[in-house]
């Protein structure tokens, strides 16, 4: 099973993101993200299935250990999609074009929707393992100040006016707040932790992996959804804010 | 009932943080989904 899943889940997802990126240019009907988004919902239904009724008991957690499956997930893309708010900061900031100011509004906002199910799904798992909601774990603090710090850019951006400005403040402020993502990822080995150090591939069963991989493929799809659809919004809501064009003077025209 | 860690270390029972666990990221993704389609149906009104 093992040798058959494992690279079999990844050729699925790859395989499933470039059926879904040729569609729209065949039928010219849909956004392109609506196919990445609907693949996306059947993995995950597949995915949840499989989490609660055909992966083994986690040793130690027992069935407790099936939060892992949207648990982890939810940590891996809130941290790629603040990559991709972080890469696309940069794009703006070097090209100055909008479109990556766009991804930067979506992308914050995404990641921040990540951020707060990864925080609400932690919480749900540490009650029955560590016997608590809450408590001021270094990794546990980390991800409430990256989800805090991200928060503060979307109000810093929703503070600022001229489209020039708010988009390069939000560039930098959003390049100062992944700083906090590496500290995040590496605070298990940096610090004594109740949180445990990232697994990997070699020390997890392999049925265990197989729907792991394919709950991460399914939150990276919709993560794509979400803010493929939230930079369209931000398109829209940019054009709209944006001056009408003067009419020149009679004599200039 | 909360489940505790026996002395073996296993934990029993739990369903109900798993099962509030996987509704909870369905309500999230719905809920979003929600937003999203609200504010682009005002931005086309």
């Amino acid at each position: 099973m093992d040798a058959l899943m494992d690279p079999g889940v990844h050729l699925i997802g790859l395989v499933g993101l470039a059926m879904t990126a040729a569609l729209p240019y065949v039928q010219q009907k849909f956004d392109w993200e609506h196919p990445v988004g609907a693949w996306g919902l059947i993995w995950l239904t597949v995915g949840c299935a499989l989490g609660l009724w055909w992966a083994p008991k986690e040793a130690m957690m027992g069935d407790v250990g099936r939060i892992l499956y949207v648990h982890v997930p939810a940590a891996w893309m809130a941290m790629v999609v603040f990559t991709i708010a972080f890469v696309a900061a940069l794009g703006y900031l070097f090209s100055g074009k909008l479109g990556w100011d766009w991804t930067v509004e979506a992308a914050c906002e995404v990641g921040v929707v990540l951020n707060g199910l990864l925080l609400a799904l932690g919480s749900i798992f540490a009650k029955p393992t560590w016997n608590t909601w809450w408590t001021w774990d270094p990794r546990l603090t980390a991800s409430l100040v990256m989800m805090l710090t991200f928060i503060g850019v979307i109000l810093l951006r929703g503070s600022v006016r001229d489209p020039n400005r708010k988009a390069t403040w939000t560039g930098v402020a959003t390049i100062v707040a992944y700083l906090n993502i590496p500290i995040t990822y590496m605070s298990v080995r940096w610090w004594a932790s109740m949180h445990q150090q990232q697994s990997t591939p070699a020390t997890m069963n392999g049925d265990m992996k197989f729907v792991m991989r394919l709950c991460a493929w399914a939150f990276l799809m919709i993560a794509i959804w979400f803010i493929a659809r939230r930079w369209r919004l931000a398109k829209a809501n940019a054009m709209a804010d944006m001056p009408e064009p003067l009419a020149l003077p009679q004599e200039a025209r | 009932m909360i489940p505790v860690a026996a002395e073996m270390g296993a934990i029993e029972g739990g369903w109900e943080f798993v099962i509030a666990a996987y509704a909870l990221t369905w309500s999230v993704f719905a809920l979003y989904t929600l937003s999203l389609w609200a504010r682009a149906r005002r931005e086309e009104s």
